[in-house]
């Protein structure tokens, strides 16, 4: 049982109608959904589209309010200035001023919280090295590719140090080192007790980072837990071993059918693709420190500000 | 304060860029320093200076209003619609703190744009009437006539008070004179004594008395300045004017005569030994157009004044400007407030129907003025919007009302002196309460709406 101090998100009954323009009922975006996340937790909001995942988002965001229901984060309504000062939001499209540059336009959202030109300063400085725009941060947005874009995107959301982050569709437009750069980062903020809900229609991406799932359907939510205990196939098991001696392995199997009477399938693990693109981006760049991913998670610890992360244990995403 | 700043900050980073404001200081260099060249006057310096100024702030002002109302508009609707309000609504801020911030935003620019505006004018005039190109007469004409700013001393009007009061007494002793009150039937009775007075027939006169404050006066020129009425102005032919000026001791110190066009307020120049005589003026108006007669009336506020020199044209230029900024800061308000409330091209709509209404509020004011009427048009189809328009009319008047502090710009090509009483006023009104009540509706509109909506639902 979650304590009531440990929750982050709590939602309940949330419905919303939209309605036109004489106010008759026209269509039911979300109908009457529950769901609680904790602290630490990464939720993951899946669905087709028209599901209600991004009008859920929005009210969760004070974009939208609802029909009927109730949302609290921290116990405050998401209006309140407080939800909003320990909230980051990453939209589905970056929707940033074109016309500023990225330097710029970190520093206009940073200003907006209760925060020193000092680490106002520090924090855009850090975020813009972290994300890799150092060198384009005075660049104007406009004139950036989508996934520098993104980028950008993802640093004003993180802006304040978040204590929930909100992101919708967080990898759409990175390249695959990209995407595992945010994926780690979620991970990394997790650790450190941030609450991340991700809505996303990218399944592999939600299946390595979620700790928790809902899966929405026309406005309701039809399938809530955790990710282990959903996808956990009890009727068989796997045995990951170092490589091994042909005849050591053909003993090992024997023994095996002896006891089960069924020889077992024995194969070779095999990397994700992404796993196996990030290791070939990163030896043709030759070597670990100048490896985007290695060197930005150096800045993320820094940014974090609390030790340093394992990033191999934050990747999740090698099966077998 | 800092997010409202910041806000501010990116509204004018936004629109620099984005061009608005390079279209926007093209327009204002056009209206301040090429179109003037193009005109041409009445044939006198004065009347050159006098259209040249009064066409430029015109042209700026409207240019101005639209390029604020547009500005405005858009950088609230393309926000909501370009969907950068999402992330700016979603951080700890208020739609108070946005609105605020987008409207110091859009003040800020049209500071910079008056500024730019007040250089251009004031270096047009001074170069194209540099001294060098002017006779003696016509220096000595622009720098005491319109290139100064002159206040307005109004007649003594004590005795005319005490004849409405007898008058009051009159009527109210009479049996069955007490049908309104006391306040109401001197009111009256001081509107009919004016009215009398004002009507000078052919071969008559009328004297007016004005305290000057001499010391003030010793050094600085005086002007009678007078706005009259004639049926000669109906034939477009000029009217005979005679003037006789002096003190107590001695009435006719000076004499002045002229055909003049009675549309247009006219002014002649004291001499300096009534100026420096004492602190009464007194000033007689013969009607001395005889051939043919004709009877002259005088506007009941502005008939007959003494101006006198009281600050530079630079000075005056400055209130002017602040009179516009003033004006600019409202509509601005009105802008943010439609953009927060519609969607792009009805909030487009909405404006230019502002800017139009604001455009016809001389027309609006005069034909509720002169109680215009639809009851004798020619096509009785339409004679009974007559109701509906009148009541429509006045609701535009009763609006625009506020705004009205727009007019005295007007004195600026007159050179007669903007008070800083009517600049603070038209703060007051313009920036601080209506623009301020604007804002509140403007930041409640944008709170309650729905940022996240559909566009299609």
């Amino acid at each position: 049982m979650m304590k009531q101090t440990d929750l982050t998100v709590e939602v309940e009954g949330l419905t919303k109608v939209f309605r036109d323009f004489w106010m008759r009922p026209r269509i039911v975006a979300v109908d009457g959904i529950s769901f609680k996340i904790a602290r630490g937790e990464v939720f993951g909001l899946l669905g087709p589209n028209g599901s209600g995942k991004s009008t859920t988002l929005k009210m969760l965001l004070g974009l939208l309010y609802p029909t009927g229901g109730r949302i609290s984060i921290l116990g405050r309504p998401p209006q309140d200035g407080y939800a909003r000062a320990i909230t980051g939001y990453m939209p589905e499209e970056s929707y940033l001023y074109k016309y500023l540059t990225a330097r710029e336009t970190l520093m206009f959202y940073a200003s907006l919280f209760n925060t020193t030109a000092a680490q106002r300063t520090e924090r855009v400085e850090q975020l813009l090295e972290m994300m890799g725009l150092q060198h384009s941060a005075d660049r104007r947005v406009g004139e950036f590719s989508k996934g520098m874009t993104r980028k950008v995107a993802l640093a004003q959301a993180l802006i304040n140090d978040p204590e929930l982050l909100i992101l919708d569709e967080p990898t759409s437009g990175l390249d695959p080192v990209a995407c595992r750069q945010v994926k780690d980062l979620v991970i990394t903020l997790a650790k450190r007790g941030k609450t991340i809900i991700l809505a996303s229609h990218l399944l592999a991406d939600v299946e390595d980072i979620c700790s928790k799932i809902a899966i929405l359907y026309d406005g309701r939510v039809h399938v809530e837990g955790t990710v282990s205990e959903m996808l956990q196939d009890h009727k068989h098991l796997s045995i990951t071993l170092d490589s091994v001696e042909p005849a050591v392995l053909e003993s090992v199997l024997a023994d095996i059918k002896r006891h089960t009477g069924r020889r077992p399938e024995v194969r070779h693990p095999a990397y994700t693709l992404e796993d196996f693109f990030v290791d070939v981006v990163a030896r043709a760049r030759n070597t670990e420190a100048t490896l985007p991913a290695g060197g930005q998670h150096g800045t993320i610890a820094s940014f974090l500000s609390h030790g340093t992360e394992d990033r191999a244990s934050g990747s999740q995403g090698r099966r077998q | 304060m800092r997010k409202i700043l910041a806000i501010a900050g990116l509204t004018i980073r936004n629109s620099i860029r984005s061009r608005i404001f390079t279209p926007s200081v093209v327009l204002v260099l056009l209206a301040t320093s090429a179109f003037p060249l193009i005109l041409i006057g009445d044939g006198t310096i004065q009347g050159h200076v006098r259209v040249m100024i009064d066409y430029s702030i015109r042209v700026l002002t409207y240019s101005l209003v639209a390029s604020t109302v547009w500005t405005a508009v858009r950088t609230s609707t393309a926000e909501i619609e370009e969907r950068q309000m999402w992330l700016l609504i979603t951080k700890p801020v208020t739609t108070t703190d946005i609105w605020f911030g987008k409207w110091l935003g859009v003040l800020a620019m049209n500071a910079c744009l008056l500024f730019v505006a007040g250089t251009a004018l004031l270096a047009t005039v001074k170069l194209r009437f540099r001294p060098s190109k002017l006779t003696a007469q016509e220096l000595h004409v622009l720098s005491t006539e319109i290139l100064v700013a002159r206040s307005t001393i109004e007649p003594d009007c004590s005795e005319l008070q005490e004849e409405a009061r007898q008058l009051t007494e009159a009527i109210l002793s009479r049996p069955g004179g007490r049908t309104s009150s006391r306040e109401a039937t001197l009111a009256s009775a001081q509107s009919e004594i004016e009215k009398k007075r004002n009507r000078v027939a052919p071969g008559d006169s009328r004297e007016w008395r004005f305290h000057v404050d001499k010391t003030s006066s010793a050094d600085r020129s005086l002007f009678v300045s007078f706005n009259i009425s004639s049926p000669r102005q109906l034939e477009m032919k000029p009217l005979t004017v005679e003037w006789h000026a002096g003190t107590q001791q001695n009435r006719l110190l000076q004499s002045y005569r002229d055909d003049i066009f009675p549309s247009e307020r006219n002014s002649f120049l004291l001499s300096s030994s009534i100026s420096r005589a004492g602190k009464d003026i007194l000033v007689e108006y013969v009607n001395a157009q005889t051939n043919p007669p004709s009877t002259v009336l005088f506007h009941d506020k502005t008939g007959v004044s003494i101006l006198q020199n009281t600050a530079s044209f630079e000075s005056n230029l400055v209130r002017a400007m602040m009179i516009i900024f003033c004006q600019l800061a409202l509509f601005a308000a009105l802008g943010l407030t439609i953009g927060s409330l519609f969607s792009m091209p009805v909030a487009v709509f909405v404006s230019f129907a502002v800017i139009l209404i604001f455009m016809l509020g001389g027309f609006i004011s005069m034909t509720v003025a002169e109680n215009n009427s639809l009851s004798y048009h020619p096509f009785p189809s339409i004679r009974w919007l007559d109701p509906f328009v009148r009541a429509e009319f006045r609701i535009f008047n009763a609006i625009l009302a506020p705004v009205r502090h727009w007019g005295i710009t007007a004195n600026l090509p007159r050179g007669e002196v903007i008070p800083w009483s009517e600049v603070a006023t038209a703060f007051a009104i313009q920036v601080v309460a209506l623009s301020g009540l604007t804002g509140i509706v403007g930041a409640w509109l944008l709170k309650k709406r729905e940022l996240g909506a559909p566009c299609e639902v």
